[in-house]
């Protein structure tokens, strides 16, 4: 499509179209044949007539498959943190034997061993770091990283907070750098020698210098496997991989905890509120405003603690909609399109979230009651999800079945709708994401 | 006096409450009649909880303001104080794996304001750990808590264990948290699955034979 207008000229909506057709004729892949061309375009269509609340050829669909083909491939979550090509030969194999998809990914989350086994965090588990070997995820360590008192610090100068206080911190290893100068005075190489003259600062450059290598090595297989999918047909859904979330969860999840940030809520609410308008206005400025063409303009962001249980609706619409929704809005008008995963339920929610813009927002349930999530937000939302994990994993095949059937009947009725999990799947049986697939294609056709 | 603070307590009045507590404290007031006060006002707040009206910020807080009052009234304390009696016990675990605790402690909470004696084994136990803790307990409930699709595996082989150790006759086993339900519950053989905080209390209760 030729742009006619200059960016800061465009309506959201041709923004949203100059990124749809980046995602449409993707310029770095080189198809392997016509077929795949011919496939990747067709799937790519059927998700942009979703999101555009417009019936596709039929319902499409995404796979819960999270880190699946490992378990199918007989290998494991802590082998693949080791052994990155067998990771990508395991997940090749998964393709062809699987077939038709409307999505695919590489291996989710799965870090480089070598690297997380040098740089131990605080704020992560993972196989054969904190959790047996045998486990299949990583796991977060929710703590109250941050002071009560640290608000007006941290916004001073998130930067010079995160390396001085925040990195030391959560990290034995980088427990030296709270000796560091402030870094906003770092003009000219005297202050960076300075630094490294102190032994334990060059100890620790000179063991992250050492790991380069193998953090290439990673990125090359990353790069790889996602390279090979695309070429053979199958389109990424989410355009560069996860967004921050909401302003709420940035200080709830990572920096406060559960109990810290609940005891902001009654004790400081309005230096909480403060902390959430900056780091909103700063992530408009410093990210969303001319964010680059990326391979899609779909950004999955997942959201933790405005769910049904967490907060009343009260609260949601005091501390968590506002910012969060300017946050949408901002990413709207960039021409992204936000794709929120609501996990937990978001039932309650439902009515609270219904003022953003028709189409610019896809909301991917969890446990909400999706026939509910219709109601509500057809016409305004696409709407994704929801086959329960728990069936996918212990359930048969006649179940899946059963679960798309009722979910696309409730919900695909008009276009914006997507079949998908409600969580991913790290093991289960593969009849049963086959039945998922099948779902879509036997009732979920769209008569002309 | 007594009920101001009970109330203030329940509507989660910080500064007032404890206020209130030094003033009892300095008009020679028992202490524990104050924690007695305490835990009427906590009650309240799973009232609250199980109504709809509170939700997991507001319970947090109530455990705050709580420990807070305990902390204070505590070096006041002469003797032994009077145990409430507790309708009965129950052990609480999330299983092996997982390291997710809030759900866990609102279940530990709501159970014992509800007058159960409640075992909260924490998180990650390992599945030997809470055959032991129902053995010498002697608990008739257990409660399993999970929030990752990994634990539908470690529930099952909890509930497996407790059979092997012959535990299992004798005891009813719930489950909840993140990606439980009840496909998960007949995977792992539990006897029920409850859907919130709320449910536990139901489910022990029920199973106990009290209203």
């Amino acid at each position: 499509m030729a742009q006619t207008k200059e960016w800061k000229d465009m309506t959201w909506q041709e923004k949203r179209e100059a990124r749809f057709d980046r995602w449409l004729n993707p310029p770095n892949v080189k198809f392997v044949n016509n077929e795949a061309e011919e496939l990747y375009k067709k799937r790519v269509t059927r998700f942009i007539k979703a999101i555009k609340l417009e019936e596709p050829d039929r319902v499409p669909v995404m796979l819960p498959l999270g880190n699946y083909p490992a378990t199918w491939g007989g290998s494991s979550f802590h082998e693949l943190m080791y052994n990155y090509k067998k990771g990508n030969e395991i997940w090749k194999k998964f393709m062809a034997a699987f077939g038709d998809m409307d999505t695919f990914s590489g291996p989710a989350f799965i870090p480089s061993g070598r690297i997380a086994e040098a740089f131990p965090s605080k704020q992560q588990k993972l196989p054969g770091l904190g959790l047996p070997v045998t486990a299949r995820m990583n796991e977060f360590v929710e703590g109250e990283y941050m002071k009560d008192d640290e608000y007006d610090l941290y916004m001073r100068d998130p930067t010079d907070y995160n390396l001085r206080v925040m990195m030391p911190r959560t990290s034995d290893f980088f427990a030296p750098f709270k000796n560091l100068p402030p870094m906003r005075g770092m003009l000219g190489s005297s202050m960076f020698i300075n630094m490294l003259a102190n032994p334990e600062i060059a100890g620790i450059v000179n063991k992250l210098q050492s790991k380069v290598d193998e953090q290439n090595k990673y990125m090359a297989a990353q790069v790889e496997i996602r390279d090979y999918i695309r070429a053979h047909g199958y389109p990424p859904l989410g355009g560069f991989g996860m967004m921050a979330g909401a302003p709420f969860d940035h200080f709830a999840d990572a920096l406060r905890g559960t109990t810290g940030i609940v005891r902001d809520m009654f004790r400081q609410p309005k230096k909480l509120q403060e902390a959430m308008e900056w780091y909103l206005n700063l992530s408009i400025e410093s990210t969303i405003k001319n964010f680059p063409m990326t391979d899609s303009p779909v950004c999955i962001m997942p959201l933790h603690k405005g769910d049904d249980v967490f907060m009343s609706d009260k609260a949601f619409a005091e501390f968590y909609w506002p910012t969060y929704r300017r946050m949408l809005l901002a990413m709207i008008n960039e021409g992204l399109v936000p794709m929120p995963f609501a996990e937990g339920k978001y039932t309650r929610r439902l009515k609270q979230i219904t003022d953003t813009p028709p189409s610019g927002v896809i909301w991917w349930f969890d446990q909400t009651d999706m026939k509910e999530a219709k109601r509500v937000l057809g016409g305004i939302s696409c709407i994704v999800g929801n086959v329960p994990t728990s069936v996918m994993i212990t359930g048969n095949d006649q179940q899946v079945t059963e679960n798309c059937k009722k979910l696309i009947q409730d919900c695909a009725p008009g276009g914006g709708y997507i079949l998908a999990g409600g969580a991913s799947c790290d093991n289960g049986k593969i009849e049963n994401f086959k039945a998922m697939m099948n779902a879509a294609k036997e009732f979920g056709v769209y008569k002309k | 006096m007594s009920g101001d603070f009970v109330n203030l307590l329940a509507d989660l009045k910080e500064e007032e409450v404890l206020k209130l507590t030094q003033q009892r404290l300095d008009s020679k007031e028992d202490p524990l009649k104050i924690l007695e006060d305490a835990r009427k006002g906590m009650e309240i707040v799973g009232k609250r909880f199980a109504g709809g009206e509170y939700f997991l910020p507001e319970l947090v807080f109530s455990g705050e303001l709580l420990a807070q009052v305990t902390n204070i009234v505590k070096p006041h304390l002469t003797g032994a104080g009077v145990q409430q009696k507790k309708i009965g016990k129950v052990v609480i675990a999330t299983v092996a794996g997982d390291i997710h605790d809030i759900g866990l402690n609102i279940v530990d909470f709501m159970l014992d304001v509800n007058g159960f004696e409640v075992t909260n084994l924490g998180v990650d136990v390992p599945i030997e750990k809470i055959v032991k803790a129902v053995k010498e307990t002697g608990a008739p409930v257990l409660g399993l808590s999970g929030f990752l699709t990994p634990a539908f595996d470690a529930m099952k082989e909890t509930v497996e264990a407790l059979e092997k150790a012959g535990l299992r006759k004798n005891l009813k086993i719930m489950i909840g948290g993140g990606q439980m339900d009840d496909e998960v519950r007949k995977y792992a053989k539990a006897d029920a699955f409850g859907k919130d905080a709320m449910a536990a209390v139901t489910l022990t209760k029920q199973w106990y034979g009290v209203k």
